[in-house]
């Protein structure tokens, strides 16, 4: 266990800007989105080089510059940064073949900065991954909530105008009102914002304004979409069905999720949240969550509203892991970070996919939808398989550690709640499938042959059920880091 | 150390052979002064790098000697200002190249006279180690000042009367304060008066001529309810004026006070009340700032308004009362100049485009002016408070130095005003993405326009990184060891 002072961090932190200029001076289409995959196969290498170090519990650290005493801006790469760098940098692929796909059949404006803007992102979330300490891991927050402003607002009309701003409102609006005086806060009675793993030892701070900042902290990241700062996620489904399927189900929404588990466990620290019960302010707002965005849910005919009802649930079971505070419990949220992407992204893929080929967007004119596009639908099956957690989907692990947490620690009512939870995911998940297949001929709105969208809408979905599949069977590096970051 | 002189120099002369050229070879004005600012900037990095090396500079003009002769004192933060005001000079001077030659007929000999006369003001004003001095320079800066705001369409000539004659009480009230000084203490160099007043009796009227003193000042940078001519200054007069004084005046009376704060007036010489009167102005300003610049429908104006909140944030820090929060007002000095700079220069550029600063003139900059916009994004960014960009760190400071203190309220503004400027220039923002431009639009975005703006906005996050870097070498090191 040792720390590598490299600036391969770095790099591939970087590695995602190095395409901006390439894509924003290419002539053709084509040279553009060349660009655009050789930048995501770069990161994805530059991450996968780091795996075997970091697998084997060294971290790999790089200080950028010393802005602010005890708060550098600094790159630190550990198993659970590393985990969703992974998980992030490896559908960055999928989806920039997705949205070469989807952008082009939809014949959409503005694709330069489309792809321009989503590498920034895709910098953004990525940083977040690797900041070695809280004010880094703001600054990418922040950066990442700008640059994802004109993908939300990628049509430029009168209803992406009013999301963004619901967008920006909440996002910005709680990270400045909230994360930056607890930042201040934690930098003025510690000294330091690195992220250690044992936290603030008990007693450097009174409970009353431990209990203050947590909370700030916990709503603060609203891109965690905890209720009630859940409201931007919907609103935001406006946005192009890759932006969607990308950030609004894994880099924006896990950074958020990924900042709360980072302050729990290497900001506050487990023992110290146990030792004054704020745990359980934690798991009772992931508990809350979770229900009540299953419940409405199930009355969205949206589809991609569905979806993101159910992301914002899903999301708050990586929040209960890490309120959970056992070994057990933080392995089952930090792997639900990843097993919750590739499920949730092929479902986003599918549906961009629906609406590119029929231009669909409603549950209720899904009637038989399967006979026409089998494959898709086929792939929209395995990943809501998996967001339930029925095996043999990755889903199923992450929630069986969940559920391992809620009972090591006795707490029964939690893991009522994730059992309901699920329930409820199979309530609002399987009547679609249910309808796409089976329906009377009279009651069928499609029917074969079968027409699918483009190949390039078609090909990603698939190839992240399969890895959704893979995940249930060889959860390995997902698994190993996941363990090795609890404990 | 002759540097001192020699970053003063080249705008005095410049200024004299300015009006020379004017009536002989005007085509030779405005190089004149591109080559006076780039001489001046080049001596005062010189300067900088000096001092870093070898420590504070003193310069005794004619060989007099302290306290009887004129005394130049440069220090490590000094030296920074002086770099900032010629430089920022320099990139507001090259961008409107355009405006200075044609803008003013046969006026531009004069202007152009005027501006480096007032640069070099504001420059002496930051060397000077003699009260009175200041006053002389505080006056030299500000009456081409005010001229240089007279020029201009419509009510310009008006708003900057209304500066003179406020500018003309606070400018009084300090002289009288120093007044009080001399009469108290017998000297007026800095270095002296910080001496004798150490030792002298802590009476009624050092109180008095204290209060009237930074009254005076406060006046002059334009700390509320003292904020009236500011936003008509700037908001009327030409783009030039505006990008010109807009980062500098205000910035530099903050100086004047800082300096006086930690170098000159003894803590037990500030009337016991004064803090707490100032901490109030300076978070009612912040808020006060906030709301007006709110409800303002020209986006200079509405710039203004910000500024006005931005005093507050620098009056704030300073009173406060420890070493971290006027770390963050000295650093927001530097940081508030500078992204007032970038947005006054893009604001510049776009209204040479588009006329009138309102918003329904600003559709669709973001197609047909991509630079100028990504410049101001960059300056918005700032003023917001986002990492990396230079005005994160030293709010920073002053919230942490707020928290530090116990001053609740002034964090809450601190806060409150960074979400304000959110929706301020998210605003612009939506207008210039969202809506369509005119057909009749034909926005030219020109290199010799683009390329100090961009210095300016790049140099927001270069500062940033190396905001650690400033306040370790030019900053912490000035601060008196007795503020913690």
């Amino acid at each position: 266990m040792y720390s590598i002072y490299s600036i391969q961090p770095f790099l591939a932190v970087a590695a995602p800007l190095a395409a901006v200029p390439g894509i924003l001076s290419s002539r053709s289409p084509n040279i553009r989105e060349a660009w655009s995959f050789a930048a995501a196969l770069l990161l994805l290498g530059l991450v996968a080089c780091m795996v075997p170090a970091v697998v084997a519990g060294h971290t790999y650290t790089w200080v950028v510059a010393n802005v602010l005493p005890g708060a550098p801006i600094a790159f630190r790469v550990d198993a659970f940064g590393m985990l969703f760098a992974l998980v992030a940098s490896s559908l960055w692929v999928v989806t920039t073949l997705y949205s070469i796909g989807y952008m082009r059949s939809k014949n959409e404006h503005a694709q330069t900065r489309f792809f321009g803007y989503f590498a920034v992102s895709i910098f953004c979330a990525v940083g977040v991954a690797f900041s070695a300490n809280l004010l880094t891991m703001y600054l990418f927050y922040e950066l990442l909530s700008f640059s994802t402003y004109p993908l939300v607002a990628h049509h430029q009309n009168e209803e992406s105008r009013k999301a963004g701003r619901k967008y920006l409102g909440f996002i910005v609006g709680t990270s400045i009102g909230l994360v930056l005086p607890a930042m201040v806060a934690v930098h003025h009675f510690m000294g330091t914002l690195d992220f250690a793993a044992g936290g603030i030892p008990l007693g450097a701070i009174d409970p009353t304004t431990m209990t203050v900042l947590l909370c700030l902290l916990l709503f603060g990241f609203a891109k965690a979409a905890l209720m009630p700062v859940h409201v931007w996620l919907p609103a935001a489904m406006v946005a192009p069905t890759p932006v969607s399927s990308l950030l609004h189900a894994v880099a924006v929404v896990k950074v958020g999720a990924f900042c709360i588990m980072r302050v729990v466990t290497d900001v506050f620290g487990v023992e110290t949240l146990s030792a004054l019960h704020l745990n359980d302010v934690v798991t009772g707002a992931a508990a809350v969550t979770m229900l009540a965005a299953s419940l409405i849910a199930l009355s969205q005919d949206g589809l991609k509203r569905r979806l993101a009802f159910s992301t914002i649930g899903q999301l708050s079971y990586i929040v209960l892991g890490a309120g959970l505070v056992t070994a057990a419990g933080l392995t089952g949220g930090m792997l639900h970070i990843a097993m919750h992407a590739f499920g949730k992204i092929t479902l986003f893929f599918c549906a961009g996919a629906i609406y590119v080929a029929t231009g669909e967007k409603y549950i209720s004119r899904l009637n038989g939808i399967g006979y026409r596009m089998p494959w898709t639908m086929t792939a929209f099956l395995i990943g809501s398989l998996s967001i339930i957690g029925i095996p043999p989907t990755g889903g199923f692990l992450s929630k069986w550690y969940l559920l391992n947490g809620c009972i090591d620690t006795g707490q029964w009512l939690l893991a009522l709640t994730l059992l309901a939870s699920s329930l409820l995911n199979a309530a609002y998940f399987l009547p679609i499938v249910y309808r796409a297949w089976f329906c009377t001929p009279d009651q069928a709105q499609h029917a074969g042959p079968m027409r699918e969208a483009p190949l390039a809408c078609i090909v990603p979905p698939l190839i992240t059920a399969t890895i959704t599949v893979i995940l249930f069977f060889y959860p390995y590096p997902f698994l190993n880091l996941a363990r090795l970051a609890a404990n | 150390m002759h540097d001192v002189v020699l970053t003063i120099l080249p705008l005095l002369f410049g200024s004299f052979l300015a009006i020379l050229a004017g009536w002989t070879r005007s085509a030779l004005v405005y190089p004149l002064g591109v080559v006076a600012l780039a001489l001046s900037t080049g001596f005062c990095v010189k300067l900088l790098l000096g001092v870093l090396s070898t420590g504070t500079a003193t310069y005794l003009l004619g060989g007099w000697s302290p306290p009887w002769g004129i005394v130049f004192v440069i220090d490590t933060f000094s030296a920074g200002m002086m770099l900032l005001i010629s430089g920022s000079a320099l990139l507001t001077y090259l961008a409107f190249r355009a405006e200075i030659i044609e803008g003013f007929a046969e006026k531009t000999a004069a202007f152009v006279a005027l501006l480096l006369l007032t640069v070099a003001g504001h420059m002496g004003i930051v060397a000077t180690g003699d009260l009175f001095n200041l006053y002389v320079l505080i006056e030299v800066a500000a009456l081409s000042g005010y001229a240089l705001l007279g020029y201009g369409s419509g009510r310009a000539p008006l708003a900057s009367l209304n500066y003179l004659c406020v500018g003309s009480v606070g400018a009084s009230l300090y002289l009288l304060g120093v007044g009080y000084l001399y009469i108290l203490t017998g000297t007026l160099n800095m270095a002296d008066l910080a001496q004798i007043m150490l030792a002298a009796p802590v009476t009624a009227s050092l109180h008095g001529a204290v209060a009237v003193i930074l009254f005076g000042l406060w006046v002059k940078m334009a700390l509320f309810p003292f904020h009236g001519w500011l936003p008509g200054a700037y908001a009327m007069s030409s783009p030039v004026a505006a990008a010109l004084l807009a980062p500098l005046t205000t910035k530099v009376m903050v100086y004047v006070v800082i300096r006086l704060l930690i170098g000159v007036i003894p803590g037990a010489a500030i009337p016991e009340a004064l803090p707490d009167v100032a901490m109030l102005l300076g978070t009612a300003a912040i808020f006060a700032g906030s709301l007006m610049a709110y409800r303002q429908i020209d986006q200079r104006r509405m710039i203004a308004y910000i500024l006005v909140a931005e005093v507050g944030y620098m009056v704030g820090g300073m009173f406060i009362g420890n070493r971290t929060a006027m770390t963050g007002a000295m650093l927001h000095i530097f940081a508030d100049a500078l992204m007032t700079l970038t947005l006054f220069l893009a604001l510049g550029s776009i209204a040479r485009q588009r006329g009138e600063m309102v918003l329904a003139n600003m559709r669709g900059l973001f197609r047909t002016m991509p630079f100028t916009m990504a410049a101001f994004v960059l300056g918005a960014m700032s003023m917001i408070g986002v990492p990396p960009l230079f005005g994160f760190f030293s709010k920073w400071y002053l919230l942490s130095g707020a928290l530090e203190s116990g001053q609740y309220l002034f964090m809450v503004g601190l806060l409150v005003s960074s979400l304000v400027n959110v929706v301020l220039f998210f605003r612009i923002f939506e207008t210039a993405f969202f809506d369509e431009p005119g057909e009749s639009v034909r926005d030219i975005e020109h290199w010799s326009r683009v390329t100090p703006l961009a210095v300016a906005a790049v140099l927001l996050i270069v500062a940033g990184l190396s905001s650690g870097l400033i306040v370790d070498r030019l900053i912490a090191g000035i601060i008196p060891a007795s503020l913690i």
